[in-house]
């Protein structure tokens, strides 16, 4: 029966896409039945198969249970199966992405109510389904290329949804060019798989993860980095990030469902899956350590001074997935999907209330144009405000627990530079959080006067999905993480992650609650309320007794007196600037030259040849007169020849 | 008349000339003097063959070459120990050959003459336009 329902999963948003793709136009406003009920089922259905996964039931047991739909490709020595796997791992991925996925189908219906591409959005949406829970189930390296290839497309269609606007076509295809940056590592990496292991089967016996340990250490090394790649493109990693902040062009749900809750974490899972892999080379365990963590707080120094309020949640969600991954790194696999968890459920709450609040003031996206939103939308505010407190890391919030272990994980096993640049983003990140909150939601109105009467608070449609996020953003923590170093999470993900952990000999260290844990716990906390406190200094609060007065002139005094640092993070650090330079300038040079060098040179030097053969046939053509005793002569001539040179050769022998 | 005359000299010094030639190689008793007149028919019969434009006057040509080659081959028969009667036999069948050669190519010209309406080969161009 389980084999049926995992089919399922996949197959019913698919059915959902083609119907709504082929019949939505005509449903017009109804279109959003058909796709949303599907995504409810499939959640419903993903509920039981993830159950029966973390319960261990028959036939999923402790290692998980495989599904071979058929043999894709049958090619002899090559033989690639439309496989699923479901372990753990999996099942936490699944109630991730559908519960996110219903959450913002349900969502959409009011946000997308007014836009005429309705029944395109909910066919993108499904389409998006399909991918992302083909690429968390697939059990082939070619069937999860396949699914990160389409969940590529389908957040191309989806940033560029509004296509008639230019910004957006334009960040739709920034998004699908740098991806394909990192997935051209990755394919590299799935072909070094094939060369070197002559399979593609991601379990079982004979597949990759319990084979891997066969190669030799380099290109243990080679594909592991290659993988990463892709991870990095997909994830957003430096130097590849720079397509998320763009892709927030898209409507918002799109943000929140593919943008910070599910597609993102793609590279996050990828790197997890392979765990075994990169476990056979710590080298590139470190590179993922150090990419993540420099990620971390290049993207957090950025979202300090944005002003779009998706902006600096799109900044925010590039530095909590170098979290994940500086978690990776450390060999963190457990902490790193407990982040991808619990930020999945209040980044996505998170984008969903900024969505709200963006729906409420007319679209205006700018934070300097808002300010004192909390009374007038109260719901949008207090889910927003759970998510704040939870992405800060206030306990007992989901945050809270999955950031402590990361960061407690890197200081034990031997990162301690991962553990310091991680607390110092720790910092920022609860600080651009509030301040953000502080210039949505608190301080003077600096609504347009126009819009100002009708500020109104979202309907129940687009409400009732950010309630429901807020309890899991709240509660997956505690749920999950308690007690610590021994949770519910841990126990799912020990039987998965243990042969890659053993492999790095990290000694299992026990929690001291009254130790080393409790003294990381205690930093980490105080660091959240220290980057809360400032934020509230600078940019007001409003919270019961709490009350702040914001100190625009103070802020304004602090940004001059480091002009560089601040210019720097208004700027994005002029990545998009330095990659106009190098690939559209320098790269556009090179282009221009290499065009000209195929032009010139190898271009004419095959018309010349061709020429030359047409110019040598006009020339031969009179040899051919048609004449009988012209060709009689050139058989005299040649008798002649042959019979002379005899003679001589026969004379000389 | 007066080419007829030159023609005629002509042929009786090339003649008188071929003999003196013979003779020198050793007369009817040499291998060379057969040979040495084979090859000068040949070389007539292919100067005819290239240099005549007439279609019957170039097949009578060819004939002259083929009956240069028996010639040699019945010369060799007559003074190479061991050939025998062989080289006779060989000529016979180039003999047969050649007349089955000539019957086919006259058959040819005669149906190109009834298209052509002229024996003259450099107006058999039709394959070169």
């Amino acid at each position: 029966m389980f084999d049926l329902l995992i089919v399922l999963i996949v197959a019913l948003p698919l059915v959902g896409f083609a119907v709504t793709a082929l019949i939505g136009r005509r449903l017009d406003k109804q279109a959003h039945w058909i796709p949303v009920g599907l995504i409810v089922i499939v959640w419903a259905i993903s509920m039981v198969v993830a159950f029966a996964t973390l319960t261990h039931a028959e036939p999923f047991g402790e290692a998980g249970h495989g599904v071979n739909l058929f043999t894709w490709i049958p090619a002899g020595d090559f033989q690639v199966h439309a496989a699923f796997y479901v372990d753990a791992l999996t099942a936490c991925l699944l109630i991730v992405v559908t519960t996110i996925g219903m959450l913002v189908h349900i969502y959409s219906i009011g946000y997308m109510s007014h836009d005429p591409g309705y029944w395109r959005f909910f066919a993108y949406l499904n389409l998006f389904m399909f991918s992302m829970l083909l690429l968390v189930m697939a059990d082939s390296f070619l069937v999860l290329f396949v699914a990160w290839e389409l969940v590529g497309l389908s957040s191309y269609l989806l940033i560029g949804f509004w296509k008639h606007k230019r910004t957006a076509a334009l960040a739709a295809k920034k998004a699908f060019i740098v991806n394909r940056v990192g997935d051209v590592g990755f394919a590299l990496g799935i072909m070094l798989i094939f060369a070197s292991l002559h399979t593609l089967d991601i379990h079982g016996a004979d597949g990759v993860l319990a084979r891997i340990g066969t190669l030799d250490h380099g290109t243990i090394l080679a594909i592991s980095l290659l993988i990463f790649a892709g991870a990095m493109g997909k994830s957003a990693q430096f130097p590849l990030h720079v397509w998320l902040p763009d892709a927030m062009e898209g409507p918002t749900p799109v943000s929140a469902l593919i943008h910070a809750a599910t597609m993102v974490n793609a590279g996050v899972y990828l790197v997890a899956r392979t765990s075994p892999i990169f476990a056979g080379a710590q080298e590139a365990l470190v590179v993922v350590a150090a990419i993540g963590i420099f990620t971390a707080i290049l993207a957090a120094s950025i979202a300090m001074t944005q002003t779009d309020i998706k902006r600096v949640l799109a900044y925010s969600t590039l530095s909590q997935l170098g979290y994940m991954f500086a978690a990776l790194g450390v060999g963190a696999f457990t902490a790193a999907i407990f982040h991808l968890m619990a930020h999945g459920f209040f980044k996505g709450l998170l984008f969903l209330g900024s969505g709200s609040v963006i729906h409420s003031v007319h679209e205006e996206q700018d934070m300097r144009r808002m300010g004192g939103l909390a009374r007038k939308i109260p719901i949008t505010y207090a889910t927003m405000l759970v998510g704040s407190l939870a992405i800060a890391g206030i306990p007992p919030l989901a945050g809270f627990f999955s950031k402590d272990e990361i960061l407690g994980e890197a200081f034990k096993l031997g990162f301690p530079w991962v553990w310091a640049i991680g607390v110092i983003v720790a910092l920022m990140t609860a600080f651009y959080m509030f301040r953000l909150m502080g210039l949505t939601f608190w301080g003077e109105s600096r609504v347009d006067p126009h819009v100002e009467p009708n500020i109104h608070e979202s309907p129940p449609v687009m409400t009732w999905p950010l309630i429901l996020l807020a309890i899991p953003s709240a509660l997956v923590g505690l749920v999950l993480g308690l007690p610590f170093g021994a949770g519910l999470l841990a126990s799912w993900l020990e039987p998965i992650f243990t042969p890659s952990t053993a492999a790095l000999h990290h000694t299992e260290a026990r929690f001291q609650l009254f130790g080393i844990d409790g003294a990381l716990i205690v930093v980490s906390v105080a660091v959240a309320a220290i980057g809360i406190a400032i934020a509230w200094r600078l940019f007001g609060a409003e919270i019961g007794r709490i009350r702040f007065r914001p100190r625009p002139e103070t802020v304004t005094a602090i940004s001059s007196r480091a002009p560089f640092l601040y210019r720097a993070s208004l700027n994005k650090w002029w990545f998009d600037e330095l990659n106009h330079l190098l690939f559209i300038v320098i790269g556009g040079r090179i282009a221009a030259f290499l065009w000209w060098f195929d032009r010139r040179v190898i271009d004419d030097t095959v018309n010349d040849l061709a020429k030359a053969t047409v110019g040598a046939g006009r020339g031969l053509r009179r040899v051919q007169t048609g004449r009988v005793q012209n060709y009689a002569l050139g058989i005299a001539v040649g008798l002649l020849v042959m019979a002379g040179s005899f003679l001589i050769l026969a004379g000389r022998a | 008349m007066i080419r007829i005359f030159v023609g005629a000299f002509l042929a009786a010094v090339f003649v008188g000339g071929l003999g003196i030639i013979a003779l020198a190689a050793g007369g009817s008793r040499s291998l060379n003097s057969y040979l040495i007149l084979a090859s000068l028919l040949f070389a007539i019969g292919m100067f005819g063959f290239l240099a005549r434009r007439n279609a019957i006057s170039m097949l009578m040509s060819i004939e002259l070459m083929l009956n240069a080659v028996n010639l040699s081959i019945v010369a060799f028969g007559g003074f190479v120990k061991g050939l025998g009667a062989s080289g006779s036999v060989i000529a016979l069948m180039v003999m047969a050959v050649a007349a089955a050669e000539a019957t086919v190519g006259l058959a040819i010209i005669i149906a190109i003459y009834r298209n052509k309406k002229t024996p003259l080969v450099d107006e058999y161009d039709a394959m070169s336009q």
